[in-house]
């Protein structure tokens, strides 16, 4: 959940990258910690990996500066794709206020990511979030993938609920940012 | 979902007093979403309060799943030892928590009570964080929303695709 503290004129709010394992959520983070202004983000911090995957989540602070004399901050965590590790996924959600999904466009991925927005949807439902209300941004990650579907297809299986939805090569940076700067508003919007 | 509006007027001055108390090098005051409230350092120390509140949430948000595998609804303190300094962690009501960071020379039962007494006081200090209308006006305010949008364009830019589907 958002903070805004008034004492201090902040606004602080927390972004959840999600997505099955190895889908490019940690891919995404990376870039927007590489390519943002030195001054706007802070350190990035992968807690503890396995195998070089996420196993605890990845965390980058950035920071927007003053609007209107409030600071604004957002936190971004990618939380671990591996279907063992749904306790880790569920902690970080808990506090979110917005979630980006990070869809792997190959078809052989498809159910498994079919699989994993269904995880999401019990989850918000368990820490009693409203996913029709809920700030969701959908990814359409590796589109350079010779096998990857077509966009349609993913919107059709994967976006029920017609949230906003990028195409993007995350790895190259395509599509890393619009996606990012969709959740903030969404986020905003719903202060 | 509405966001939390948190008044430190006091909060501070009594976490402070308790950092002062137990003689810790490090005292943060968190949300349960590790979003920093504020933050008492003790002489000649440094911190990176953002780092150590995301990663201090993720411990305790670990350590209450943990819990409730086991059977266990709640999760009130996290104790580490270290070989030169002990942390300690203690919940303050249902939405925040805070975590000390103390040398090893100081006695982990007497930061307990110390934390438990401070953590009894900030509690009512924090209870009416309760909405104001003021900060909601400002961010509701078109001029506010133009002024974010204008920032997201100029910090995060590489290009200005528009979505491809969906809403």
């Amino acid at each position: 959940m958002a903070l805004i503290n008034t004492a201090n004129r902040e606004i602080q709010c927390k972004i959840v990258y999600y997505g099955i394992g190895k889908s490019g959520k940690t891919t995404n983070v990376e870039y927007i910690h590489a390519q943002t202004p030195e001054t706007s983000r802070g350190k990035l911090l992968s807690v503890a990996t396995e195998e070089e995957r996420t196993l605890t989540f990845d965390f980058l602070p950035l920071d927007l500066g003053l609007i209107h004399n409030f600071h604004v901050r957002f936190h971004l965590y990618s939380v671990p794709g591996q279907v063992r590790y749904e306790r880790s996924r569920l902690a970080i959600l808990r506090s979110a206020d917005g979630i980006v999904y990070v869809a792997d466009s190959r078809r052989d991925r498809l159910e498994e990511n079919y699989g994993s927005l269904i995880e999401l949807e019990a989850f918000m439902q368990q820490i009693g979030r409203n996913m029709a209300e809920f700030p969701l941004v959908m990814q359409w990650n590796k589109r350079d993938m010779p096998d990857a579907l077509s966009a349609a297809v993913l919107e059709h299986y994967l976006n029920r609920r017609g949230a906003p939805s990028f195409e993007a090569v995350a790895l190259r940076g395509e599509g890393v940012f619009p996606t990012l700067r969709t959740a903030c508003r969404l986020v905003m919007a719903r202060l | 979902m509405p966001g939390d509006q948190i008044p430190t007027d006091g909060v501070r001055d009594r976490l402070a007093r308790y950092a002062d108390e137990v003689g810790a090098r490090q005292v943060l005051l968190l949300d349960r979403g590790g979003f920093v409230i504020c933050a008492a350092t003790g002489p000649g120390e440094t911190m990176e309060p953002v780092t150590i509140g995301a990663v201090a949430a993720g411990t305790f948000a670990a350590a209450r799943e943990l819990a409730a595998l086991f059977g266990e609804s709640e999760c009130q303190m996290i104790f580490q030892q270290g070989a030169q300094l002990g942390v300690f962690t203690l919940a303050i009501a249902d939405r925040w928590f805070f975590i000390t960071a103390f040398d090893r020379q100081a006695h982990v039962g007497l930061v307990q009570v110390l934390a438990t007494q401070a953590a009894g006081d900030l509690a009512p200090l924090l209870a009416p964080y309760a909405e104001t209308d003021d900060a909601r006006d400002v961010i509701a305010s078109e001029a506010f929303r133009a002024d974010f949008d204008d920032a997201l364009d100029r910090i995060f830019q590489d290009d200005l695709s528009t979505p491809t589907g969906g809403a």
